[in-house]
């Protein structure tokens, strides 16, 4: 029995560091933090960025595999609105920064031959994400 | 007298004070070092002083400031073409109003990199996967393990390190963290992009 607990632990230990190499290549090369960091202008405090990200990962899979649950208490409706709110943040600058690096927009643009109105299209996208997202969750088109 | 002059203009800079100098945006080398501190002195322009802005100045402008303090010199240019110089006001907000900025990004980049890994998680139907490997480890049906999740977490833990290099301040190798990296492609982006617009809408700072 000993032996198959062992591969287990051997076979859980690769995919994890392989999943890991895998995703924070994506969200690295996707540029989210590298934004977030040059629009506040604290690329300076780039490596705590790095540091939060990792640990957020970390405790984030190991509280969504373990499955452990915290009673909060009335705490936990203040972590779920911070936590709803930094998710929606991330959420909604990954799937742009997304669109961004397989170069939608330009491409949009200079097919239709588009040369003003840049603004206007990032605010119609941000608001057809958002009217998007409520019908989802408020509307029942939750699949 | 014949001067050759040596400029090497910076691709971009961050300064604080309003008076910019060419040996803020430049090195300059030359024969006679009495020359060279008397050009690096020389004032290019002066930034507005309330708000941070951004401008861009082409080196022919530098060339030309040179060559009004000194008509015989020789002005030879190895380096970018533009600069871009960022005036930024340190004294106001002054440090809280960083701290709290850093603070809110720790708090998106930690909640929002756990909601990543468990949104990945749940795409890939990870958890499915686990109970198929225990079945396909044990025979049957898993009676509670949870050897997989852990050592899971653990190699998760250990890609990630591996992967940026460093954790906390303990670091290995001396290369900058692919984050880094990335921020500074980033910044390199950014600066031909302001390069390009501004030679585009001819607010560049010029000769002509």
């Amino acid at each position: 029995m000993w032996i198959k607990a062992a591969f287990l632990i051997v076979a859980g230990l690769c995919a994890g560091t392989m999943v890991a190499a895998g995703f924070f290549a994506f969200i690295t090369a996707i540029g989210v933090v590298t934004t977030y960091a040059q629009r506040t202008k604290t690329a300076g405090h780039i490596k705590t960025y790095e540091n939060t990200l990792a640990v957020g990962a970390i405790l984030g899979n190991a509280w969504w595999s373990l499955g452990l649950t915290f009673g909060m208490g009335g705490v936990g409706r203040i972590f779920l609105l911070v936590a709803g709110l930094c998710y929606g943040i991330f959420v909604g600058s990954l799937i742009i920064a997304l669109a961004e690096t397989i170069k939608t927009v330009p491409v949009f643009f200079r097919r239709a031959k588009i040369t003003t109105g840049l603004p206007v299209v990032i605010v119609a996208f941000a608001l057809g994400k958002c009217i998007g997202n409520l019908l989802f969750y408020f509307f029942g088109m939750k699949v | 007298m014949e001067q050759t002059v040596y400029i090497k203009l910076n691709k971009s800079v961050c300064l604080a004070g309003t008076d910019v100098f060419i040996s803020d945006i430049a090195s300059v080398y030359c024969v006679d070092r009495h020359v060279c501190n008397r050009i690096k002195a020389i004032k290019i322009l002066k930034t507005d002083a309330g708000s941070t802005s951004r401008y861009v100045v082409s080196v022919l402008k530098v060339i030309e400031c040179i060559l009004k303090e000194f008509p015989g010199a020789v002005v030879e240019s190895d380096g970018e073409q533009d600069v871009v110089i960022e005036h930024k006001d340190m004294k106001g907000k002054g440090k809280a109003a960083e701290y709290i900025k850093v603070f809110l990004i720790c708090l998106i980049t930690l909640l929002g990199g756990g909601l990543a890994v468990m949104a990945y998680n749940n795409d890939v139907g990870m958890a499915d996967m686990f109970t198929r490997i225990y079945e396909l480890v044990y025979g049957s049906e898993n009676s509670g393990s949870r050897i997989l999740e852990i050592s899971y977490s653990i190699g998760l833990a250990v890609g990630i390190i591996v992967f940026y290099g460093h954790f906390g301040s303990w670091k290995f190798g001396k290369d900058p963290t692919p984050l880094e990296v990335e921020m500074r492609l980033y910044e390199d982006d950014v600066d031909t992009a302001m390069i390009k617009q501004s030679e585009r809408e001819k607010n560049e700072i010029d000769v002509d």
